[in-house]
Formats: C-alpha cells, sequence, structure tokens
C-alpha cells in the first residue's frame, strides 16, 4: 500500500536520500529531477496554466551529536518535537538502521523536581547496547540521523496511525494524482526536503518552476482531544481536509482557496477550515518566491503531530486526494 | 494633512486583507500617477525622474484579529501581527458588523450580538481619529501616520527617480519583497512606527511624542547605513537616533540585490498595538518634510 511504504521509508531533514529514491521509483512518464537543495522536482507535461502540487517528503527525527566514552550516544532533535514524546522510545539510527533506546537517569534517583518537570533531551541519551565509545564508533557516526520505528497500522472507526504521516500522506496523494491525466493545465509537483527545518526546500523548487498556481498539501495539527477545549482543537479527525485562511508565515491567496472549497461543495466532499493563524508550512516561501505565486494550503487533520504516532482518519485522506482530483480536472484548467 | 490622516484612519487595513487601504490611497493619488499592484498586493508608485532609483517604503498593515471558532454570536480569534486586544474593546469586521471584545476563564473574544462571524473573517480595533492639540489618537494610528507622511512625500514636487511602495501583510511577517524585482534603485528608506518610551514612569525618555522622526540606527530586521542616516541627521528637521527592539518594515527588502543601501526612520508612537495609538502631529509633519527634503 502507497501509503504505508511511504511512512515505512526513512527522511530526516536534510537526509532525505531513502525516502526521495523510493518516491522517484513510484513515478513513470514523467521529467524527474533532483535538485542541490534535495527536493524531488516532477513535471507530468501538458498545456495550459502552470500549477505546482507540494508535499515535504523529509520528517522530524534525531540527529547523533555525541558519543560518551560509556558508549551511550548524545543527540539533538531536527524539526520541531517535544522531548516529551521521545523518553523511552526506539529508534533507528543511519543508513544501517541500528537500534537505540532513549532513556534517562532511572526515576529513583531523581531528585523530586525533576520527576515533576519535563525531562530535557540534554538530559537524555541513546542507548544502543554499545560497550564503549570505540564499540559504537564502530556502527555509529556523529551526524547519523536517527528515525522512529516504522509502522502503520489501521485501527478504530477508519483510523490510520504511522509513522511520518507528516507529510508522507501529502506525498502519497500527489503521486496518487500524477497516475491521472489532467488536460489544460502543465501539472508540476515537488516533493520538498528540509520543510521541517525551516522550509528551505521549496523557494528553490518554487523558483525553478516558476508556477503561476501552488497548492501546498500537508499534514496540520488536529488536537480535538480530551482535554483541549473545543475551540482549541483547530482541526477535527474526519471533518474532511482543511483550508488554510492563514498561518504563520503565510496568507494564502483568497481567490484560489474559493476556486478549490467551491470544488469542494459542488462535488460534496467534506472540508473544513483550519481554526487558527498559527503553524507554517512551505507556502510560506512559495507564496514569496519569484514576483508572488498565488498559493493555497490543503492539509490532512493529523493527531500526535511531530511524534512517533502520528494518527489521521482515511476518509480525510481519501476526500483530500478526491478534492485535488477533481479542482485539477474541473476548475484548474480556468483559471 | 489631518484631513489625509483622517480618510485614511477610517479605512481598515487588517494584514492579510489590504485592498481597502490600498484603495483609499490609489485615491489620493494624481490621476497621472503611474501605479500598480504585484501579486501580493503591494501597492508601488513610481514617479520617472533623474538619477538611481529611490525606494520609499511602507506597510500599509495593521494589527488585527483573525476569527478562528465562531459560537453563535461569540467568536474566538486569533491576534496576529502585534495586536493587543483587551475586554471592552470595540471592533469593526469584515464586512461591517461591530462588536466588543469580551473574556471569560477561556480566554477573549468577540460579542458580535446577534450577529454570527465566519472562520477567517477579521475584525480590527474600531477606526476612530481624536485630536488633542498636537497629539492625535486612535486605532494603529503610528501606521497611518506613516502612510501619511509618504503620501505627503509622494505629492511632492522632486525630479530624483522615486518608487514609493506600500506594503502587505509586514505586520505578520509575511512582506514579500518580491516587488523589487519591479524596481531599480540603489536606496531604500523605510518609513515605520517606532515606540515612545515617554510615558510618566520612565527614567530615560529617547523617544518622545513631539521629538521628530525617529533615525533607526538598528531595528529588529535591518541596521541602517550610517552614511545614508548621518544625511538624514544633517537636515534641518527634528531627528533623534533610536535603537530599537521593533521589527520594521525594510529587513528583507534591504537584501534585495545582494543588498541595498537603506535606512530606517519612524515615527514615535505610544500604545503600540493597542485599541488606542497616540502620535503628535508634529513629528507626522517632521517626517514627511524630511522625506521631501530629501527627495529634493
Amino acid at each position: 500500500m502507497l501509503l504505508k511504504d511511504l511512512c515505512e521509508r526513512s527522511g530526516v531533514s536534510g537526509d532525505e536520500k531513502e525516502i526521495r529514491d523510493f518516491i522517484k521509483s513510484q513515478i513513470s512518464g514523467c521529467a524527474c529531477l533532483e535538485d542541490t537543495m534535495g527536493n524531488l522536482l516532477v513535471s507530468k507535461g501538458g498545456k495550459g496554466k502552470r500549477i505546482l502540487l507540494a508535499a515535504h517528503m523529509d520528517e522530524v527525527g534525531l540527529m547523533i551529536s555525541g558519543i560518551e566514552d560509556n558508549g551511550f550516544l548524545r543527540f539533538k532533535t531536527v524539526g520541531g518535537i517535544n522531548s516529551d514524546v521521545l523518553l523511552g522510545k526506539k529508534v533507528y539510527i543511519g543508513k544501517d538502521k541500528v537500534s537505540g533506546i532513549i532513556g534517562v537517569c532511572a526515576v529513583h534517583l531523581q531528585s523530586k523536581a525533576q520527576r515533576e518537570e519535563t525531562i530535557k533531551e540534554e538530559n537524555m541519551y541513546i542507548d544502543i547496547g554499545a560497550l564503549d565509545r570505540e564499540e559504537a564508533e564502530k556502527v555509529v557516526m556523529l551526524g547519523d540521523t536517527a528515525v522512529f520505528p516504522p509502522h502503520y497500522e489501521e485501527f478504530g472507526d477508519g483510523l490510520i496511525d504511522a509513522k511520518a504521516i507528516d507529510d508522507r500522506a501529502g506525498c502519497a496523494v500527489i503521486l496518487r494524482l500524477l497516475k491521472n491525466t489532467y488536460p489544460g493545465i502543465e501539472l508540476v509537483c515537488a516533493f520538498t526536503a528540509q520543510e521541517e527545518v525551516g522550509t528551505r526546500g521549496a523557494q528553490a523548487a518554487a523558483e525553478y518552476f516558476r508556477p503561476d498556481y501552488a497548492v501546498v498539501v500537508e499534514s496540520t495539527f488536529c488536537s480535538d482531544i480530551f482535554p483541549t477545549e473545543p475551540h482549541l482543537h483547530v482541526t477535527t479527525l474526519g471533518k474532511g481536509p482543511a483550508v488554510t485562511f492563514m498561518d504563520r508565515v503565510a496568507t494564502p491567496d483568497r481567490a484560489l482557496i474559493s476556486s478549490i472549497t467551491l470544488a469542494a461543495k459542488e462535488n460534496d466532499i467534506p472540508w473544513q477550515q483550519k481554526r487558527t493563524a498559527g503553524g507554517g508550512t512551505d507556502a510560506g516561501v512559495i507564496m514569496r518566491a519569484v514576483e508572488g505565486i498565488p498559493t493555497a494550503i490543503l492539509a490532512l487533520p493529523c493527531r500526535n503531530l511531530h511524534s512517533p504516532s502520528l494518527v489521521i482518519a482515511k476518509d480525510d485522506y481519501e476526500s483530500l486526494y478526491r478534492l485535488l482530483d477533481v479542482w485539477l480536472r474541473t476548475v484548474a484548467p480556468s483559471l | 494633512m489631518k484631513s489625509m490622516l483622517y480618510k485614511l484612519a477610517m479605512t481598515p487595513a487588517p494584514s492579510g486583507s489590504e485592498e481597502k487601504i490600498c484603495e483609499t490611497i490609489i485615491s489620493m493619488l494624481p490621476e497621472s500617477a503611474k501605479w500598480e499592484k504585484d501579486a501580493h498586493g503591494t501597492l508601488i508608485v513610481h514617479k520617472e525622474g533623474e538619477g538611481d532609483g529611490i525606494v520609499i517604503l511602507t506597510a500599509m498593515d495593521t494589527p488585527c484579529l483573525y476569527v478562528t471558532y465562531p459560537e453563535g454570536g461569540f467568536s474566538r480569534f486569533s491576534a496576529v501581527g502585534g495586536a493587543k486586544p483587551s475586554e471592552g474593546m470595540s471592533v469593526v469586521c469584515q464586512g461591517g458588523k461591530k462588536g466588543v471584545i469580551g473574556k471569560d476563564e477561556k480566554g477573549l473574544y468577540i460579542d458580535t450580538g446577534h450577529e454570527t462571524l465566519e472562520i477567517g473573517q477579521w475584525a480590527v480595533p474600531t477606526p476612530s481619529l481624536e485630536t488633542i492639540g498636537n497629539m492625535c489618537f486612535g486605532a494603529s494610528m503610528g501606521r497611518y501616520s506613516a502612510i501619511c507622511a509618504v503620501i505627503r512625500a509622494l505629492l511632492s514636487d522632486t525630479k530624483k527617480d522615486v518608487w514609493f511602495v506600500f506594503a502587505t501583510k509586514s505586520n505578520i511577517r509575511q512582506l514579500s519583497p518580491s516587488f523589487m524585482q519591479k524596481i531599480k534603485a540603489n536606496v531604500l528608506i523605510s518609513v515605520d512606527v517606532s515606540g515612545a518610551n515617554d510615558a510618566p514612569a520612565e527614567k530615560t525618555v529617547f523617544a518622545a511624542l513631539g521629538g521628530g522622526t525617529a533615525l533607526r540606527v538598528k531595528d529588529a530586521g535591518m541596521i541602517s547605513s550610517l552614511p545614508l542616516l548621518e544625511g538624514l541627521e544633517a537636515a534641518p528637521y527634528k531627528t533623534f537616533r533610536e535603537v530599537s527592539i521593533l521589527r520594521g518594515t525594510g529587513g528583507d527588502v534591504q537584501k534585495a540585490y545582494g543588498g541595498i543601501e537603506s535606512v530606517s526612520i519612524g515615527i514615535p508612537t505610544r500604545y503600540l498595538g493597542h485599541a488606542n495609538e497616540m502620535v503628535a502631529l508634529s513629528d507626522i509633519e517632521n517626517t514627511a518634510e524630511l522625506l521631501k527634503y530629501y527627495l529634493k
């Protein structure tokens, strides 16, 4: 299954080769280019307005920043990971996927104050079972990236739990769309690199393609959980893909948004509005590239964003695909 | 000048929805003015002249609220661009609906009575302009004053080649410098607001209303070109140096073409982001005259 295969691949920001190679292997009949930033740029071709679909292929993770004399590894987070989600988790390090466990000083040895506060990443270590530094250096190098264990599971009432859904789900949707034909437009796609460390890849992608319009296909936070108050849920699982009116780095093009939401309404595809002006995506740099590119953001509501286990609704994923498909087919040619 | 400032101040200019303020500014331009808008809604007015090009830049957007969670006549919101909403503040919302900021245990909300708002609609403090002698106050008065000073400079005679730019989305840090691709210039003057610190309890006042125009040696986004700053300092107008913690409009633009000689100036403003900001009319006039002097 495409989404499962994508989520199971590794691709911490700046180290996207594995996921990039996999995505490339899923594309046929299109011109592909790997640029210097690590983006995978795909031209489907066609005549008409040039429409860019962009999804980031990198994921949050860890980077090995030190090896202690006793063989334990120090690390830094890559992308926004709350240290609360790290403790006791298994990780795979480097291209050889060396197993490690994130640990911390035993609770029995912590003071009351230490037990009551969040454990910071500098007080954690990764245990790979090495006896000493020399042993550890045989399998791990400084700068190696580490990912959470790949998993994909369908559970509950149509929910999916997997690693790196952010934004492999967006990549999956675009890969599915690339198999279709859309007359009247020139479709170009960017699987961008380094989004999680400051949307670094997307600008180069936008400058390369210089599209007339862009749609960023993303995953966004969903906090529809106890004990969050309803007005702070931001999105709701199962209510359809979310449309962003503004976030911290982008104010999407209103006319473009309207064209998408109208297509959703006319085709009975559920959608919702993202209910915050917070967060940020590749749209921030894409819309400011060249002389300004009208850009929209369509995002999949996702619980536990930037953690080892992200949760989405299967229906939302399908609705996101259907909405983009119908929009590219019926609306985009007349933009 | 007061009538120009009034017309500007009565026009909502929320970050991300600057269409109305842009229309108001265009209505103040001479019929012969050459202007265009870029993909971000930024307004560029070109006065063709001699010599190397000069950019006079200001933002035209103001801090605002965006509705995130309407519940009947009550709407939760995100405050953006440095807006400081407070209980009891009156607001005008997109579509002309009026409301008051209320507060409960979960935080602030907009109370629009029986009327409902939609997710993504904006609200701004109710536009107003009151004058007390040399002082005036109203919602986002600092920003409207900067726009007013720039328009006054635009309407003056100059033989220089000048690009007047009214940028969008500056307060929310989304200003796009891509308009510089349409412009040939090697000097940038960014006209901003400066935070006044002349409240009664201040021990050291360095930015007082009525003190003239702030010449910002440094702000959070730009370090000014010292020769350019010293040139303005030598002009026969009231100025004072400032090291500002505010993020000005020109930071990203300064980096255009690999770097453009730039200076950031500001109009001292009290109560930035609150329901009412206060400025001195003489500082607006002073800033306009300083710009005119430079353009001569």
